[in-house]
């Protein structure tokens, strides 16, 4: 038996799937093809597809980390790790990282409206809206926001089909010469990639809720592949279309690449992409919120609904003063580099910790016994 | 009828009112002109109210029978055993008698024995009902026309004609305080989930309600969420639509005076089947059925389309296409969104109206709106033409959808999505569709998932979902409405081909 919530609250283990997968993906796979070849150019999907897999051995982790808390989530862990007041504050911590990860996610997203479709339209009258939208969908419940995800990956999947068009006027040569950069290289690279697939972490509030949680971890490892192999098609059609020097000076590959797409009955393909987009952020912003709201509950008591509308207006109130381009390369940054040192440092941390204890409490069971 | 279980609904105003006696309920009933009572042979009163009644009945059978046996009759047993009739009961309890009398039962009493009562059902339940009950509003080309009628005891006729096992229990409750109507659940025993029988019986007895008119109204009552433009039962006059229903395992609610009958759960597919898929060969059923879904999508979406293009984003238009739009839309002066929603509206009246009207002159209004309105508003330059084409294609495919409820939702759909797009041009369509996911996700009918085989997902359900397969396929029932036997009927197996040939 997994530790998890009420019987009826929890939902099938393959959601996870795409809950994760919609955590994960968003905005930055807009843009992704031009931070990721600072460093090893034309084989920085070898630095992804790496990452990919070392998500696989953090998840693991995080699974075992779960196991090991008493109601299987990051708030009783934290308490119990590490008392009450300082578990506290290293919740509220990851909380402002839920903050910042919105935020982050519906300023860049915003920006891109910006410069293709609205470019008169306030950032806090978009940042509203999404807002808006995403606390409808996740005062509905988790079962709602499965859902959501659901549907925002499975309809924008279907754009996938288009990249047939970029695919017919690909240079092969591209990818070539194979491997002939330095360790350090790939590792700038794989810094650069980890933006991408931040959002497993929400796996720390989510796993009480999924039935079956202990066996349900296969469809984690399935949502992060799935992940990787998105993102492996989108750099392998990326980098057969545009050349290395191309995408220094692109900000958008992706919408770019979108446009050579014509039908007799539609041009600019690019704005069905960026409407897409909507979809996969709004489902890239709902699982965070709904875990700020999880965590501010469980903290400081507070109902679900206030709760979700105060982490709400927080993101608001964080996303009115970032007006200006700069500080979205800020942002992005501050989130490569927390998402990282969470991800590859503060999990792992957890792991050694709980392996420490359990290893001691198992020298003092031994000892005990020794006496008797 | 087997399973037939009648249990009057006490309403609280019932318990606290004192019982009548009998000489209140005649005071009562004689204020009416059509209440009778007299004494055919001396010791003998008679009371009914004879619009209620069959005449007939009671004058060569009823009155003759007693005359009859005018001497042997010394009790009220003796009456019962003389009388031919199948329903006749002898009580002593006023309330049952003032019931019963409502419902076209004959009183008869001993003048010598005060207290107990016969009452004998003569009552005419032909009277007044129409004998056409071609189906009217679920038309098929294919397949059986007959319909329901308003007339509870021929529905359920029909039914178990249709339904011809025992284990299709039918259960009866009254309700409405002053209409009295008779509601009758039907389910297959063994079939159907109890919890959901359960959850349909509570909730129907949870009804205070005057007058029940239709079947509509408990849909209403009885559904999860009453804040829905979705239908969350659906309601058909369709005997074999209502049948298949009851065959997946569904609950199917039966009202007296309703040619509809509802049945749930059900799923947002369900409204988009026509019985005419499965009388076609699958192939063409299939067809039918996505082309009916597709007509669905651009019913909501062409016009509100049409708007967030013409009003920000033309640049989507290839230049070929956009001169011809451009050139249509020259001389109208007013934004995409005003023009769309005029003609809208227009179309909406030109329905309403023609619903409204006699059959015959609604044709002839249809004919007045749609040439002369069209073609009139194009030519004084209020709309362009390629619009007009549009608002007539989509309203044309919201009456595809063969469910009049989900033809009524797709059409209000369109509203909020056209100011969006008006608003926010494609982005406000997305917001319209994420808004939508939202409502759709959280909708439930009879506690079972709305948008159920889509989310959450399931693989087995979609042999006769989107597509209908072949009757090799579409043997087992729905595993989302949670059926306690999955299997409906074993396909045959003989095929011809590689795998199967005698060595």
């Amino acid at each position: 038996m997994g530790i998890r919530v009420k019987d009826s609250l929890t939902l099938s283990p393959y959601l996870l799937w795409f809950l994760l997968h919609g955590a994960q993906v968003g905005i930055a796979m807009l843009s992704f093809q031009r931070y990721i070849i600072t460093g090893a150019e034309q084989d920085s999907w070898a630095s992804l597809l790496l990452v990919g897999i070392s998500l696989h051995f953090i998840i693991w982790i995080m699974f075992f980390v779960l196991k090991n808390a008493d109601s299987g989530d990051i708030i009783s862990l934290h308490q119990q790790l590490f008392g009450k007041w300082v578990g506290k504050c290293l919740t509220l911590g990851f909380y402002g990282y839920i903050l910042l990860f919105v935020t982050t996610e519906i300023r860049l997203y915003v920006e891109v409206l910006h410069v293709w479709v609205f470019p008169n339209i306030r950032l806090w009258v978009f940042s509203l809206m999404i807002l808006i939208i995403c606390i409808y969908l996740v005062s509905g419940g988790l079962r709602v926001v499965a859902g959501v995800c659901f549907f925002c990956i499975f309809i924008p999947s279907l754009l996938l089909l288009t990249l047939y068009f970029p695919l017919k006027s690909a240079h092969w040569t591209n990818f070539l010469p194979i491997f002939n950069h330095q360790f350090k290289d790939y590792a700038q690279s794989a810094y650069h990639s980890l933006t991408l697939f931040t959002g497993v972490e929400f796996l720390l509030v989510l796993y009480p809720f999924i039935k079956n949680n202990e066996k349900s971890q296969k469809w984690a490892h399935i949502g992060v592949v799935h992940t990787t192999l998105l993102y492996l098609f989108m750099i392998f059609v990326s980098f057969s279309y545009f050349n290395i020097q191309q995408l220094e000076h692109t900000i958008w590959p992706t919408l770019i690449l979108s446009k050579i797409i014509q039908f007799p009955f539609l041009e600019r393909f690019d704005y069905l992409y960026v409407y897409n987009w909507f979809l996969i952020i709004v489902a890239r912003c709902c699982v965070p919120l709904w875990a700020g709201t999880r965590i501010l509950k469980k903290t400081f008591g507070l109902k679900a609904r206030p709760s979700l509308w105060i982490t709400s207006t927080l993101v608001f109130l964080c996303l009115i003063p970032l007006k200006g381009q700069k500080i979205i390369e800020k942002l992005d940054f501050l989130l490569t580099m927390t998402g990282g040192i969470l991800l590859y440092g503060y999990i792992p941390f957890l792991f050694l910790l709980i392996l420490i204890i359990n290893f001691n409490k198992k020298k003092n069971m031994v000892k005990v016994r020794g006496n008797q | 009828m087997e399973g037939f279980k009648p249990h009057a609904k006490k309403s609280s105003d019932d318990d606290k009112k004192q019982q009548n006696s009998l000489k209140d309920i005649m005071e009562q009933a004689l204020k009416s002109s059509d209440f009778h009572q007299f004494s055919p042979v001396e010791k003998i009163v008679i009371s009914y109210y004879k619009s209620l009644i069959n005449e007939e009945k009671i004058n060569q059978f009823l009155i003759k029978e007693i005359q009859k046996h005018i001497d042997m009759i010394n009790n009220l047993q003796d009456i019962k055993n003389i009388l031919p009739f199948d329903e006749v009961k002898i009580t002593n309890d006023t309330q049952i008698v003032e019931d019963k009398l409502i419902k076209g039962f004959v009183v008869v009493q001993l003048k010598n024995n005060g207290n107990d009562f016969i009452l004998v059902n003569v009552s005419n339940v032909q009277m007044g009902h129409r004998k056409n009950n071609d189906t009217e509003n679920e038309f098929s080309v294919v397949g059986p026309k007959v319909g329901f009628v308003e007339n509870i005891d021929i529905n359920i006729h029909l039914l178990r004609q249709q339904v011809a096992v025992s284990n299709l229990v039918i259960e009866e409750i009254t309700i409405g305080n002053v209409s009295k109507t008779k509601v009758a659940i039907a389910y297959l025993d063994g079939v159907t989930n109890p919890r959901q029988i359960e959850t349909v019986k509570q909730r129907l007895n949870d009804i205070n309600l005057d007058v029940v008119y239709d079947s509509s109204l408990l849909d209403q009552i009885i559904s999860d969420n009453s804040n829905t433009i979705f239908p969350l039962f659906l309601s058909s006059e369709r005997i074999d639509r209502i049948t298949y229903a009851i065959s997946l395992g569904q609950v199917a609610i039966i009202s007296d005076g309703s040619p509809y009958v509802i049945s749930g759960p059900t799923t947002i597919l369900d409204y988009f089947i026509s019985p005419e898929d499965y009388f076609l060969p699958w192939i063409l059923g299939s067809f039918f059925r996505i082309a009916r879904i597709c007509s669905v999508f651009f019913s909501i979406f062409a016009t509100s389309l049409y708007v967030a293009v013409l009003t920000y984003h033309f640049e989507v238009i290839p230049e070929k296409l956009l001169e011809p739009l451009v050139i249509s839309r020259a001389n109208v002066p007013f934004p995409p969104v005003m023009e769309v929603i005029f003609l809208e509206i227009t179309i909406e009246l030109l329905r309403e109206a023609g619903a409204r009207l006699p059959a015959k002159i609604g044709q002839t209004l249809g004919i007045v709106g749609g040439i002369v309105i069209g073609q009139a508003t194009v030519e004084a330059a209020l709309t362009s033409s390629i619009l007009l084409i549009i608002v007539a294609l989509s309203a044309l495919a919201s009456f595809t959808t063969p469910i009049f409820k989900m033809a009524n939702t797709i059409r209000v759909l369109r509203f909020p999505f056209i100011i969006l797009a008006a608003i926010w041009g494609g982005l406000g369509i997305v917001a319209g569709i994420l808004f939508l996911m939202g409502h759709l996700l959280r909708l439930k009918s009879l506690g079972t998932p709305y948008l159920v085989p889509l989310f959450p997902f399931r693989t087995g359900s979609f042999a006769d979902s989107i597509i209908r397969s072949s009757y090799k396929k579409i043997n087992m029932r729905n595993k989302s409405l949670k059926p306690l036997s999955l299997i409906r009927y074993e396909p045959s197996e003989d095929m011809e081909d590689i795998n199967h040939e005698e060595s």
